[in-house]
């Protein structure tokens, strides 16, 4: 069994795998959705780009008085680009990720029989951050790093429920 | 007085002119290039398309950009190991994969062609079919 918080990457991957331009966005970055890739030993080549890697960097995690555990998750997404116009297109790559973590703020787990009643795996998100940063040095790269938060709850020490 | 969309192919073919950034080229469609036997292109062991003797041709003018590493912007690891020129879009409007471009004597083969939509194309190029 997987504790909430896989389900819940799981369910973000999904998410960011969803950026397609059939689905209404602007760019398929959803193609090239990487979790944890070491881009320091497995960097980007030109002809994976654009992509979007992820991480679960860290959470902070308060006990309330009920006996349960909020964990504030905080997500880091970089994603980078080669397109001739590199800044014109991180603002649509940009536009598209702050769009798909609107989709569902709690992270509702898809299920495909209609009994089971699908599971909320987040109490809310919060955006925090993003940054910009071009080169132009012989090609054009633009990359950006944005961070949201997404709260869990869970039962005191108890990864797997929250009852 | 000439219009904007104009101005943007003069600007265009200024900038591949061999007398300013650019240099002379020679570009063959991967479909003229085919091996029947194959029904894809072969080469040599040099790189040099089997087929290309009969095949027709355009000459063209492009910035190249020769290979090189490049840093990724905020630290993201980028391995950039292709060359790849900038040609005027009208030059290659059907530019495909497996396309080849010969500059400077070499044989380099089209990976992806991107359009800017001011009358340029990037082409990211190899040196081997892909």
């Amino acid at each position: 069994m997987d504790s909430r918080l896989q389900r819940l990457i799981n369910v973000v991957k999904r998410r960011f795998q969803d950026i397609r331009i059939a689905n209404g966005y602007q760019t398929d970055l959803g193609l090239r959705v990487h979790l944890w890739r070491d881009t320091d030993n497995v960097p980007f080549e030109d002809p994976e780009l654009p992509a979007l890697n992820f991480r679960d960097r860290s959470a902070d995690t308060e006990q309330r008085v009920s006996g349960i555990h909020d964990h504030d998750i905080t997500f880091e997404v970089e994603v980078l680009t080669n397109k001739f116009t590199v800044d014109h297109e991180a603002r649509k790559l940009l536009s598209d990720v702050i769009q798909a973590i609107g989709v569902d703020r709690q992270w509702t787990e898809p299920t495909d029989n209609p009994e089971v009643v699908p599971v909320k795996l987040a109490v809310d998100t919060f955006p925090r951050s993003w940054e910009f940063g071009v080169t132009a040095a012989g090609k054009s790269l633009a990359a950006l790093r944005l961070t949201f938060v997404i709260r869990q709850r869970t039962k005191s020490f108890d990864p797997y429920n929250t009852q | 007085m000439s219009n904007v969309s104009q101005r943007i192919v003069v600007d265009a073919t200024k900038f591949v002119d061999p007398t300013l950034f650019g240099e002379a080229a020679t570009y063959w469609l991967s479909s003229t290039l085919i091996s029947t036997d194959h029904n894809e292109v072969i080469t040599d062991d040099t790189g040099r398309p089997l087929q290309i003797d009969n095949a027709p041709s355009t000459s063209i003018n492009v910035v190249f950009i020769e290979a090189f590493e490049q840093p990724a912007p905020l630290g993201i690891g980028h391995e950039n190991t292709g060359p790849s020129a900038i040609t005027r879009t009208a030059d290659v409007a059907n530019a495909a994969r497996n396309d080849v471009l010969l500059v400077g004597g070499v044989y380099y083969y089209v990976l992806k062609a991107q359009k800017d939509g001011t009358g340029l194309t990037l082409l990211e190029l190899s040196r081997t079919v892909q």
